[in-house]
């Protein structure tokens, strides 16, 4: 289906160009919850072959401790953005252009 | 238990390589596409640096690793797995196939790399409790 730009229901105040906005920053935030969760994995298990580990200095700790963290709060950030934010706005502009394919044949 | 050492042969460490690059193989590419270039460059460096370590610091045929450390990284990399996973099952009636084909091929690959590395690790413990002598 292709909506046009000035159709009244897709763009102005009843248009749902919002719904794609905030898509698209939900996705923004999406992406950066997965860099920090990919990052901080890769990370750790660089840390970890390069044995850094093994010499159990205060460096390598704070180092792997924070990729620790940032796995997980990427990790969780990341699902519990999909569930409550990600999903929702997808089927806002689902349901949306459902609405103009029936209304603008 | 956790915090003993096992013996694992070089197949572990190749085993770990694969996972690295496999799950750089997946996340790259979108972190480009969407333009986070910095997250791209940053995770293909470290997945090659921890790949090419992994093997070239492990040429020994049989090396001890703290279980521990080895379990960490495994669920870790199955804490990966669940994002993607939410999202193709939250969009699995309204993405092409082709995408969640994808996504399934990327968390069913995490999954057999991780699982390669389980077997690996029991079969360590296994041996150390034979050494110990409790069977």
């Amino acid at each position: 289906m292709l909506a046009r730009a000035d159709d009244p229901n897709f763009s102005g105040p009843m248009g749902f160009t919002h719904f794609l906005a905030s898509l698209r920053g939900t996705e923004d935030a999406l992406i950066d919850q997965l860099g920090e969760m990919t990052l901080s994995y890769l990370g750790l298990i660089a840390l970890a072959v390069a044995g850094c580990f093994e010499t159990a200095g205060i460096g390598c700790i704070v180092a792997g401790a924070l990729a620790i963290a940032g796995l997980f709060h990427g990790g969780i950030s990341a699902f519990l953005t999909i569930l409550f934010r990600v999903l929702p706005d997808v089927f806002d502009v689902v349901d949306a252009f459902h609405f103009l394919d029936l209304h603008c044949p | 238990m956790l915090q003993m050492k096992v013996r694992v042969n070089r197949s572990f460490f190749y085993i770990l390589s694969g996972l690295v690059l496999w799950i750089a193989a997946g996340a790259v590419p979108v972190f480009l596409v969407f333009d986070r270039v910095f997250y791209g460059v940053a995770s293909a460096l470290l997945a090659a640096t921890a790949a090419v370590l992994s093997v070239a610091r492990h040429r020994s045929p049989s090396t001890d690793v703290v279980l521990l450390t080895s379990v960490a990284l495994l669920i870790g990399a199955l804490v990966l797995t669940l994002p993607p996973l939410a999202l193709g099952v939250g969009l699995a009636g309204h993405w092409p196939f082709q995408y969640l084909a994808l996504i399934l091929l990327y968390v069913v690959g995490i999954f057999l790399f991780v699982a390669a590395a389980a077997i690996q690790l029991r079969r360590g413990v296994i041996q150390r409790r034979r050494e110990q002598g409790n069977p």
